[in-house]
């Protein structure tokens, strides 16, 4: 009777009952929460992976930083000079000394596809566009990456949030709000990432006791309530108490604890350390005819990516942040020349202490933005008379570093004057696909049931970057 | 050092959940002495016929015992046949035809004897294969056309299947044709690399999946050979399939061969047990293989198998019984009792005592009127003696407004209200649907005209604010007319169609055509934007021509000119046959006391999601049609059962019941629910804000707000549905870390305890009343009892060292130093609603 053994599985390994738990649950069936349920399925409770995800809002001009083309005509190759890196052959553009001489640290897609058309965080944050096909709009949409994370994983230290996102610099100009890098979409708001910015060291916040509340205060009160508390936790079902004691004990142990509110203050760090990550200063534009709205702190996004690797030491999984902001169009070479120097400060700073620390072996850092800008200095509606570089969704650049991949590599190649993908498209699922990999959660067997009972894979574009892996 | 001892003062709450060893049940009991044995025909006293050389059969031997008990024993019986040369049987109870004739098969167990005629025809002469009825089959059976495999759009490695089958003119077309037509070859098949991939002979990502020599091989080998053609495509279909035996109580560690038969459209039958799939529900309680053989497990539970062949799905249905020997039954108040007790009865399964009056007065409140009972309506339910007290709270509770408002915000999610609406439609909109819903519901309008005046509602806003539901006013909101339609079967029907827009339902019988079909009914509806004012939007049917539409699962029907098709269909959903309209909303209903609903998800209702307790939602549902559409008739059934009244805690057995109601179910209070209980504590209001409007009455409370527009941190966190999804499970009720940080240390909670005019205030500032009167009233308040003499000398020995402390000194601020009886108060209060006792509505 038996055809073969394995028919009961489809072909990429998961059998056909993980996919339909459908039907009648039993007496020891499905009685755990869904959160504490799915952390026991994933049963990576114990890896220390984790994700630091930048985003370069506006969108990047990947022909300025990481695929100059010298041998274009003046208008594609504009005035930035190349720099060869550490690697031979490959070079970074003028303004990014540090990181050209760290390219062995890091590698470099040159071929990312997929991009939405417009200022959107989502799309490179969920992987999917934020209408139309395969959204899911109506069941309140994709989640997130940092949202999938904190369904599905556990804390590596339980007094600090599973997803993290710090904007501090962000959202002082129009396009795109940040808010989008943690939509939970149909996973709902408990999932969320937590958002650092308003608990950051000296401001008013729940990480602290307040009110008038002192720790011996909070002590007294838990002791009453312990002792006031005579509920029998046997009426529990489905462990729903349970799960709502556990989330008290931790509340009770970050506000107790000073670890998170630590990993949130940058006076914890020596001053030497923030110079590295050029988060000792501002980083003043030097030219008047930029507009004021690109006049940013930029030390303020170094002082971020300080903040990013302090919360991933402290045990958070996936931190996200944004840096500067991109969308140059008429005054690209202008924004470019001033706020490179500093991304090249604060990335090489974060690159350094990663590999100092040895957290480049456990931590992948994702860098790149929305989508890539054009190849033809030209003009369009948002230049302002200026010649400029416009959107350009066709191609963009990505930076990983870390993650114990196989560093000092470029990956993937553009035509001649960087506009269209010659060699090696990697979509931007396969980036998640990749991090999603790295953290332990396996792409291509990993599902999340969305309201409608339908199972989602994490991504479908699911094969991890295999020159990286 | 302080944490660790927080720490470990926390632990202690959770040894009672690891402690308690899993209690020992009976099980089911010995079935007693063997009478007779039974074999399975193909119909009711008819023999079996097979067809064919690669045709299988199974039998199933079923062994009557002296208890009632029917036990398998296909496993256990010999079998012998004559003449001996027609076919093979073997000790699994599976046939091999050998040549065509008629034999007579013996099965013997445990000293009892049975026959049955089996018939063997068309041996060497069997008719082409039929690529849908025969090929399809094994596609889906060896798992090719799955949605990992080359069911995926676009498939794999080059070849696409439609999902699980659904598409066999387009599966022929690709395997015949595509591939440079080399996919198949009539000359050489066993060269074909269709079989070579499918056998592994080729290299092929999908593994070995076929076995050469199978039938199935064989079947393939013979499409091939024959030519590889489609077949007539006027032959019969499957029209539905049956599966023997439907249900059976099984002990633990027991089998059960199940037979299935495919019913054609022309009436002939046929063997499949070897062609279909099978999928139990609950993999911890039984498990099915490939052959149709089911095990049972260590746990006890109901748990259904499905059987599955070409898109038809039938169940079979196992109860594991507990066996625990109950001395006495509760008396059944009303017919949901009966069904429930049933159940119990059948499990064996002890439920828990009756819950006491402050449990229920505080369920029933929370559940009925979302919110917390008020001390007065306490003291005055516990010294009411008079029979009948509980089922007048609820017709009390029925009738008031704080039910309508708690409906109001259960629906008013659901159908998305505020969704897309800014100014300055958001009026009519939001403030118009939501009092039009609230509304509604407390006249308890009969269910089958509340949606009929939504889902048939036409006009300008400005006349019927219901068209709301039909679009938002901003253009890239348009709510286009099938998902409408979705939305519509989802809530009302309890089915989801969205799968069947592109592809067949995997798991159930709806076609794309059927999602057409139903489709028509909004199709000729049109939603027309109207510049001035700039508010006014409306929908118009088109009426001037015939409509063809179909309800689900029903025949066509003309909706002649002059007639809105959408109200032909409320007609059709409100009928009393309607298979899905009363018992979607009974399902829900059902849930939103019980936690659980009979079909869960609750509104995903199919043959393949089968409910827990089906004679309960039967019952449920001829309640509701019977009543005319009654819902808060339907409530008050519920909420007046014995079942509904148990108390949470529970005896030996049942700790782990989740699906026969044995005990009430804890759950947290939603997120609305909660906020406005914090504030009838601490003697405070909440004020909400929106972005578009905050012309709120003075005092509304959470529940009344029209739309999750009005935003609160609070709300956010604890879960509140955002009107995205016409889904209930849009609510997150899961305990968070950020929920936690909420209650413990937020603004918003020691913002509410801690202001002047609240409770703690107004009680450390009162000199007349003591402090054991105090705690009792601030008890009452939170969790509806009185305290116990425990928690009152805590409580008052708390109160008093606080009084003891020596005034604070002045200090040159010009803020007053804090009272710390005042301080006192706060924490009490803190100290209360921070607890399970307190969010858990047990």
């Amino acid at each position: 009777m038996n055809l073969t053994r394995n028919r009961q599985r489809f072909c990429d390994g998961i059998s056909r009952r993980q996919m339909l738990q459908i039907g009648a649950a039993g007496l020891a069936g499905l009685n755990l929460p869904d959160i504490l349920g799915a952390e026991a399925r994933t049963g990576r409770g114990s890896s220390e992976k984790s994700v630091i995800h930048i985003f370069l809002q506006g969108g990047p001009s990947h022909l300025d930083m990481v695929d100059l083309k010298p041998e274009a005509p003046a208008n594609i190759r504009g005035p930035f000079k190349s720099i060869p890196t550490a690697i031979p052959g490959i070079h970074f553009c003028e303004y990014m000394p540090k990181l050209a001489k760290l390219a062995k640290k890091m590698a470099v897609i040159r071929s990312v596809t997929g991009f939405a058309p417009r200022h959107r965080l989502f799309p490179i944050a969920s992987g999917y566009p934020r209408e139309g096909r395969n959204s899911l709009t109506e069941l309140g949409g994709r989640p997130t990456q940092s949202a999938v994370v904190q369904k599905l994983m556990n804390p590596i230290d339980p007094l600090i949030p599973t997803s993290i996102l710090l904007n501090r610099g962000a959202g002082n100009h129009a396009e795109g709000s940040p808010i989008g890098m943690q939509d939970p979409g149909f996973l709902g708001p408990p999932y969320r990432a937590f958002m650092a910015t308003p608990f950051l060291a000296g401001k008013q916040s729940t990480l602290s006791l307040r009110q008038g509340v002192t720790v011996d205060r909070f002590h007294r009160r838990q002791r009453l309530g312990g002792s006031l508390d005579t509920l029998r936790r046997e009426i529990d079902s489905g462990n729903r108490i349970e799960a709502a004691d556990r989330a008290t004990q931790l509340a009770s142990n970050i506000l107790l604890s000073s670890k998170l509110r630590e990993a949130l203050d940058l006076k914890k760090e020596s001053p030497a350390l923030l110079e590295r990550y050029g988060a000792h200063k501002r980083w003043d534009m030097t030219f008047e005819f930029v507009p004021s709205s690109f006049k940013h702190n930029y030390g303020r996004y170094n002082e971020d990516l300080v903040l990013a690797r302090r919360l991933i030491e402290a045990g958070s999984r996936f931190v996200m942040t944004t840096w500067g902001h991109w969308d140059t169009h008429g005054n690209n070479f202008p924004i470019m020349k001033n706020m490179l120097p500093a991304f090249d400060a604060g990335l090489s700073g974060l690159i350094t202490d990663l590999y100092e620390r040895g957290l480049d072996k456990t931590t992948l850092v994702i860098v790149w933005g929305e989508f890539g800008r054009s190849p033809k200095v030209g003009f369009d509606g948002n230049s302002g008379g200026k010649p400029g570089r416009n959107h350009w969704p066709a191609v963009g650049m990505a930076m990983i570093i870390g993650g114990g991949m196989q560093m000092g590599q470029v990956i993937g190649k553009t035509d001649a004057h960087a506009a269209a993908i010659k060699e090696r498209p990697v979509h931007i699922q396969e980036v998640m696909a990749t991090a999603y990999h790295h953290l332990g959660l396996d792409p291509k067997t990993t599902t999340i049931t969305d309201p409608a009972g339908r199972p989602q894979y994490l991504v479908d574009h699911n094969d991890p970057i295999r020159e990286l892996i | 050092m302080k944490l660790q001892i927080h720490i470990t003062c926390l632990a202690t709450v959770f040894s009672i959940a690891d402690a308690a060893a899993p209690p020992v049940f009976p099980g089911l009991a010995d079935p007693g002495t063997l009478n007779t044995l039974s074999i399975q025909g193909d119909a009711k006293d008819k023999g079996i016929t097979l067809s064919g050389r690669d045709a299988r059969g199974q039998l199933v031997v079923s062994g009557h015992y002296s208890t009632g008990q029917q036990r398998d024993l296909t496993g256990q019986a010999t079998y012998r046949t004559t003449p001996e040369n027609i076919l093979k049987v073997n000790a699994r109870g599976g046939l091999l035809p050998l040549a065509n004739g008629t034999a007579t098969v013996t099965a013997t167990a445990k000293g009892k004897s049975t026959f049955i005629q089996v018939t063997i025809l068309r041996m060497g002469t069997e008719p082409a294969v039929h690529f849908d009825n025969e090929v399809t089959p094994i596609l889906t059976k060896l798992g090719c056309n799955t949605g990992a495999c080359h069911g995926k759009k676009g498939g794999k490695g080059g070849l696409e299947l439609s999902l699980l089958g659904y598409g066999p003119e387009m599966d022929h077309q690709h395997l015949t044709r595509q591939g440079r037509i080399r996919r198949i070859m009539m000359e050489a098949p066993d060269l074909s690399p269709f079989l070579r991939k499918a056998t592994g002979d080729l290299p092929h990502v999908g593994g070995a999946r076929l076995e050469r020599g199978s039938p199935e091989y064989h079947t393939l080998r013979r499409w091939i050979t024959e030519g590889g053609r489609r077949g007539d495509a006027e032959a019969p279909k499957v029209a539905s399939i049956e599966v023997f035996p439907k249900q059976r109580v099984m002990p633990r560690k027991g089998t059960q061969q199940l037979r299935v038969v495919a019913h054609y459209t022309d009436g002939t039958l046929e063997d499949v047990t070897r062609l279909a799939e099978y999928k139990t529900g609950a993999a911890s309680l039984a498990e099915a293989d490939e052959t149709g053989l089911v095990k049972t497990r260590e746990l006890i539970g109901d748990v259904a198998v499905m059987a599955r062949y070409q898109g038809q799905v039938a169940p079979f249905r196992i109860t594991i019984p507990m066996g625990v020997k109950v001395a006495q039954w509760p008396q059944p108040r009303n017919f949901v009792d009966v069904e429930v007790f049933r159940k119990w009865r059948e499990v064996a399964i002890p439920p828990s005592e009756p819950c006491d009056d402050p449990t229920f007065i505080r369920r029933v409140t929370i559940d009925i009127a979302g919110r917390i009972p008020k001390p007065a309506e306490l003291s005055a339910f516990l010294a009411d003696q008079k029979v009948g007290k509980r089922e007048r709270l609820i017709d009390r509770l029925l009738a008031s407004t704080d039910h309508a408002d708690y409906f109001a915000n259960k629906w008013a999610a659901l159908l998305k209200v505020g969704r897309g609406y800014h100014p300055p439609a958001f009026r009519r909109g939001v403030y118009g649907f939501h009092a039009w819903i609230r509304r509604s519901l407390h006249q308890n309008k009969p269910y089958d005209q509340f949606v009929r005046e939504i889902l048939a509602a036409s006009g300008p806003i400005s006349r019927n604010p219901n068209v709301a539901w039909f679009r938002a006013p901003n253009p890239q909101l348009f709510r286009k007319n099938h998902l409408l339609m979705e939305d519509a079967s989802q809530i009302f029907l309890g089915t989801r169609m969205q799968c069947a827009q592109c592809h067949h339902h995997p798991f159930e019988k709806w076609s794309q055509d059927d999602y057409r079909s139903f489709l028509s009914f909004f199709t000729y509806t049109r939603t027309t934007p109207v510049e001035v004012p700039a508010d006014e939007i409306g929908v118009v049917p088109l009426i001037n021509a015939a409509v063809t539409a179909r309800g689900l699962g029903d025949k066509p029907m003309t909706i002649p000119p002059g007639q809105d098709a959408r109200s032909v269909m409320v007609d059709w959903m409100a009928k009393p046959d309607n298979p899905f309209f009363a018992r979607a909303l009974s399902n829900r209903y059902w849930k939103h006391f019980f936690s659980r609903g009979l079909v869960e998800p609750e509104d995903d209702l199919r043959d393949s999601n089968p409910p827990t307790n089906p004679g309960l939602l039967d019952a449920l549902a001829e309640h509701f049609v019977k009543s005319k559409f009654d819902l808060k008739g339907l409530i008050l059934e519920i909420c007046r059962s014995h079942t509904y009244q148990l108390s949470a805690l529970p005896n030996e057995y049942n700790k782990t019941d989740l699906q026969y109601y044995s005990r009430y179910y804890t759950r947290r209070l939603h997120a609305e629910v909660l906020l406005d209980a914090v504030d009838q504590v601490a003697g405070t209001h909440t004020v909400f804000k929106s972005a578009y409007s905050n012309t709120l009455p003075a005092g509304t409370r959470a529940v009344q707000l029209p739309a999750a527009t009005w935003s609160h941190p609070f709300l956010n966190a604890f879960g509140r549905p955002q009107g995205k999804s016409a889904c209930e499970c849009e609510r997150e009720n899961s305990p968070t870390l950020t929920q936690a940080l909420q209650l413990l240390n937020s603004s918003v909670i020691n913002g509410k305890i801690n202001q002047p005019n609240a409770r703690p205030a107004q009680w450390a500032a009162d000199t007349e009343r003591s402090a054991k009167e105090k705690i009792a009233e601030l008890y009452r308040l939170a969790y509806a009892r009185a305290p116990t003499d425990s928690e009152l000398t805590v409580a008052t020995s708390y109160l008093e060292r606080a009084s003891e402390k020596p005034a604070p000194l002045k200090t040159n601020n010009s803020k007053p130093p804090p009272d710390p009886l005042h301080e006192a108060y706060v924490d009490l209060m803190w100290a209360l609603i921070t607890r399970p006792e307190f969010l858990f509505n047990d």
